[in-house]
């Protein structure tokens, strides 16, 4: 579909800003972040589903976000910030792969990493949306959501024991 | 269904208040608010004003401007760090620009009046001009005497613009673009989070008699070979090069700041 930016960011920019501000907690970041995020759906627009962007727009905000909060390096400065700093500052190929293929992964049904594990466990660790719930709003399986847990429960232990 | 834990999720609220949850969610985000006592109107009317402030300071039109922008620049490939690497491989014999962004250097404060002239428009928008010595930057007037081989380091300041071009003249007629790079086809977005340094440091050639630096800016993305052609025209009239303003359509707003060109001492 052809998207109409001015139209999407009118129904959507709020939200999509809120996301931003809520994980970085930096107006102008989340300003940045909020601009990337629509970057990026204007690039992919021939592959877009126009209804119900809004659970599209929310994980693609997350996802933006963690990818700058790696950049930072920050430190974090409360429980919240210190599990996003975990969840988003694993330094290994899959983390990059998976950033610099995010977009393309998220457009692609028969790729079994359609969703990030990163922010399926955003939804489910900081947001607290049930497994349930965050299977839904990604478009996966319950069990689907659970193995991504696991998986990124076991290199953060990893990291952990180094 | 696992467990679940503290407030209902801003995520959900977020969703339903766009109408975008299936019934059954719907419903059961409505619950989960009544059983908290929270009002269902009263949450829609929380994110609504936070809609109405947010598109306050960010209007649509705007926003979009910038994306569609961004979003064309990504498309062409462009590495802004590299711009000026097909300058100097060009031979402008005036030129060398840096292709790597040179080491930030202090800043030395200024308390001076202004340092740029603002020919139309946006009084906020302007170009800055630091010259390097060593660890410290010293930033220029216009009007400041600059020589063969300073090394430059240019910034903007956005102002109300979202939109802009800086370029050059010199006392040689050449036309230097520095930003966006050369090349492109628009003006670049401008960011409006104070003054922005460009990413590759500028040294100056034996050009004689004057460098002249343009900031163009506009609310809305705008073609550079408008702007190009207008410093063109401008830098073929050396006698009118140093102060008339360039020949631009109506919204487009210029800023410019002249050095002083002088002959650097060989030793």
């Amino acid at each position: 579909m052809a998207l109409d930016v001015e139209g999407t960011y009118l129904r959507y920019g709020p939200l999509v800003l809120r996301r931003c501000r809520k994980l970085l907690r930096h107006d102008a970041k989340a300003q940045d972040a909020m601009q990337d995020v629509f970057v990026s759906l204007l690039r992919h627009e021939a592959r877009l589903d126009a209804s119900a962007l809004s659970a599209l727009l929310l994980r693609m905000a997350t996802n933006v976000c963690l990818n700058k909060l790696r950049g930072d390096k920050r430190h974090p400065e409360d429980r919240d910030d210190e599990l996003l700093q975990r969840i988003a500052g694993g330094d290994d190929d899959e983390s990059r792969t998976v950033a610099r293929n995010l977009l393309a992964k998220l457009f692609r049904a028969d790729d079994p990493l359609a969703a990030s594990s990163r922010t399926i466990a955003v939804m489910h660790l900081v947001d607290g949306l049930t497994l349930e719930e965050a299977a839904r709003e990604a478009g996966m399986s319950v069990s689907g959501v659970r193995k991504r847990l696991r998986t990124l429960r076991g290199r953060l232990q990893e990291l952990e024991g180094v | 269904m696992t467990t679940r834990k503290g407030t209902t999720p801003e995520w959900l609220v977020e969703r339903l208040a766009l109408g975008e949850l299936d019934d059954a969610a719907a419903a059961d985000v409505r619950a989960r608010l009544a059983a908290e006592g929270r009002d269902v109107d009263a949450e829609r009317a929380r994110l609504a004003a936070s809609s109405r402030e947010i598109l306050g300071a960010h209007p649509p039109a705007r926003v979009a401007a910038t994306v569609r922008a961004r979003a064309m620049d990504g498309r062409r490939g462009a590495r802004r760090w590299l711009v000026g690497a097909p300058l100097a491989l060009a031979g402008a014999a005036a030129l060398v620009l840096v292709a790597r962004p040179a080491p930030r250097a202090p800043v030395a404060p200024t308390t001076e009046a202004p340092e740029h002239i603002a020919i139309k428009g946006d009084a906020n928008a302007r170009v800055v001009v630091y010259r390097r010595a060593g660890e410290v930057s010293e930033r220029l007037r216009d009007g400041t005497r600059a020589a063969n081989g300073d090394l430059l380091q240019l910034a903007y300041l956005a102002g109300d613009a979202s939109f802009g071009a800086l370029l050059s003249i010199d006392g040689r007629g050449h036309v230097t673009a520095h930003w966006p790079e050369p090349g492109a086809a628009i003006a670049a977005p401008l960011s409006a989070r104070g003054e922005v340094r460009l990413p590759s440091a500028y040294e100056l050639d034996d050009a004689p008699a004057f460098e002249r630096f343009f900031l163009v800016t506009a609310d809305a993305p705008f073609p550079m070979t408008a702007v190009m052609n207008a410093a063109r025209a401008l830098a073929a009239r050396p006698a009118a090069a140093r102060a008339d303003g360039l020949a631009l359509p109506p919204s487009l707003h210029q800023a410019s700041l002249t050095l002083e060109k002088t002959r650097k001492e060989t030793p």
